[in-house]
């Protein structure tokens, strides 16, 4: 199985001219200029079609922009070529037998939305609109502030020029009660006045 | 002299009314002036500890006047009866005796200063001050002495001028023929007026407020109040609240010697001081009332010639101040310096002033005891009935202010080409000029 497995990574490092990034278990990651690559190398000698569902599946919950699941050319048979278009999985088989020509490329993959990248994205929206919101909010309350400053000094402008008229209105009226009325009717004061 | 508008006079006339007990003073704009107690307090005998926290300007004139001021250096002053100065006398105040001097200059300055001014078109006070009716040469001297000093410092005093009480009191009760009754503490004014106050009528009583007191303490002494007796406040305040003026003296102590119960009065000090008049006592709450009026009746003169209180005549200047004259006596007589053409004009007008005319008639009391009004009215219908018959006697409206308000009115209207003349005592003092 380590044949397979070495012909595969040659096909796809020497013949597609993915970069190979990584390795784990049965699990290849590559990169494709910019896109991330995963292939699943399932090499078996008896194949399960049930096993192949679930390696299947381990694929659709990587992070990468294409996916194939490598298979030894026995186990085509077990897999439904409708389902891994429909998945846009691609399939690589394997013949070891033949060498490096024994690979080939069956089926292509169809680029795909990472799932890491949709949390990414909503997290990111999540915290655009969390920031817009602050933003906004930071915004009206400041217009609300400034709205309510100019409101404010407004109306005090106003009720001081009010209270101002109201004293001079008082002070005239004091004036008036005090001043010419009481005084002006006293009779001394015209007395008085007559002796300058 | 340029003459100021009556704009400026409507704001800056500033009354000052030298009382015996009170100063009451305030610029024309006020509806009712500010009132201070006539004294000032010698900062002497004050220990050293204390004299750190008196400030430099207080200590170096060695003198604090205003009712808060006095107070607060009350407690520092080691002999409060000896550097207490209440400067005026019967409002008047001694040729000689510069502490009261020190004092009225002291409250001149402290009344102005009460009211600074940030006009850019003030030009000084227009200060009138009303002075007693018998007040010397020398004390008008004497104050515009004290505005030239004021005003040397602060620039804040145009002109002064001074006018008698009682004139100034006929100036605010609008009565250009009149009789002047200004009774205050020490002595009683008549004073007649007929467009200008008739100097040669003015007659002088040398008793007010301060005798009822007087009559008002012995009776306390007697009936064993002595301890509670030697303060002033209980004194007045007894005073105020049982004392009462008899219709007729006689008939009102007869009524309350044979039905005493009705005469009895309750007054409380304080929560824990009330003093009872007893049944025995009851008739001489009429004596309180009657020292101001007629001292010279039988019944009364016996129970003076008891106690201490001593009545009797005093000179100032070339002024008698009769001791003993009862009140209707001393209308007549200063009606009798009117011309006899004007006399009926004037007589009708008689105007009661003054805090020894505040008498009230408690309720059921009435058979017995008068307000003053009604008082001077039944003596001139004893001494005179054909005049009593032309008499109008009435109380002035605000018995405390109107010697202010007049002065704040005259001062308002005499012109300010009218220089002060010596003789006549009228016109304007012009402060810093050659007057």
């Amino acid at each position: 199985m380590e044949l397979a497995r070495y012909l595969l990574i040659r096909y796809l490092t020497e013949v597609l001219g993915f970069k190979l990034e990584s390795e784990r278990g049965d699990d290849l990651a590559l990169l494709d200029g910019a896109n991330r690559v995963s292939v699943k190398a399932y090499f078996a000698d008896i194949y399960e079609e049930a096993e192949i569902y679930k390696k299947i599946n381990e694929l659709l919950q990587q992070d990468c922009d294409k996916a194939y699941i490598a298979l030894a050319k026995d186990a085509l048979p077990l897999v439904d070529p409708k389902h891994l278009k429909a998945l846009g999985v691609g399939l690589i088989s394997v013949d070891p037998s033949r060498g490096l020509e024994g690979v080939e490329l069956r089926m292509p993959a169809r680029a795909r939305p990472r799932p890491a990248q949709q949390v990414d994205l909503s997290k990111i929206l999540g915290a655009v609109n969390a920031a817009v919101a602050e933003a906004v909010s930071r915004e009206s309350k400041r217009i609300e502030e400034e709205v309510f400053k100019k409101l404010k000094s407004y109306v005090d402008k106003a009720l001081e020029d009010v209270r101002r008229e109201l004293a001079a209105g008082k002070a005239e009226q004091r004036t008036e009660q005090r001043g010419p009325p009481s005084i002006a009717e006293n009779e001394w004061v015209k007395l008085i006045r007559r002796r300058g | 002299m340029a003459e100021l508008s009556d704009s400026y006079r409507l704001k800056y006339v500033f009354g000052i009314d030298f009382g015996t007990s009170y100063t009451k003073y305030g610029p024309i704009t006020l509806a009712e002036p500010n009132v201070v107690q006539t004294r000032g307090l010698f900062l002497r005998d004050v220990p050293e500890s204390v004299k750190m926290r008196i400030p430099p300007d207080v200590l170096s004139r060695g003198l604090v006047v205003g009712d808060e001021e006095v107070r607060n250096y009350l407690s520092s002053v080691r002999d409060v009866q000896r550097n207490m100065k209440y400067p005026l006398k019967d409002g008047i105040a001694r040729r000689d005796d510069e502490d009261a001097w020190s004092v009225l200059r002291e409250l001149a300055r402290y009344v102005l200063a009460q009211f600074p001014v940030a006009d850019p078109e003030f030009k000084g006070w227009l200060v009138s001050m009303a002075l007693s009716a018998l007040a010397p040469d020398y004390m008008y001297r004497g104050f515009f002495d004290i505005l030239e000093k004021i005003s040397a410092e602060s620039k804040s005093i145009y002109a002064a001028t001074v006018l008698p009480q009682p004139l100034a009191v006929a100036i605010a009760e609008n009565a250009v023929n009149c009789v002047i009754v200004e009774g205050g503490h020490g002595n009683i004014q008549v004073a007649p007026i007929s467009y200008a106050m008739i100097r040669e009528g003015l007659v002088a009583l040398n008793r007010g407020g301060a005798e009822a007191n007087a009559v008002t303490r012995e009776v306390l002494k007697d009936m064993g109040y002595g301890d509670v007796a030697r303060e002033e406040y209980v004194v007045e305040t007894v005073k105020r609240a049982v004392g009462l003026v008899p219709r007729g003296l006689g008939q009102a102590i007869a009524a309350a010697r044979s039905n005493p119960d009705k005469f009895t009065a309750k007054v409380r000090l304080s929560p824990i001081v009330e003093i009872e008049i007893p049944k025995e006592y009851a008739w001489t709450r009429f004596l309180i009332g009657e020292i101001v009026f007629n001292p010279r009746h039988e019944e009364f003169k016996s129970y003076i010639d008891q106690s201490r209180i001593r009545i009797e005549d005093a000179v100032i200047g070339d002024v008698t101040l009769y001791g003993e004259m009862d009140l209707a006596s001393a209308i007549i007589s200063s009606l009798r310096s009117v011309s006899v053409e004007v006399q009926d004009r004037v007589a009708s007008n008689v105007i009661l002033s003054g805090g020894a005319f505040k008498w009230d008639v408690p309720a059921g009391l009435e058979e017995y005891a008068v307000n003053s009004v009604e008082k001077v009215r039944l003596m001139l219908g004893e001494v005179n009935r054909e005049l009593a018959a032309k008499v109008g006697v009435r109380l002035v409206k605000e018995p405390q202010y109107s010697a202010w308000r007049g002065a704040v009115i005259y001062g308002y209207a005499l012109p300010l080409s009218l220089k002060w003349d010596n003789i006549n005592k009228e016109g304007w003092y012009i402060i810093g000029g050659t007057s």
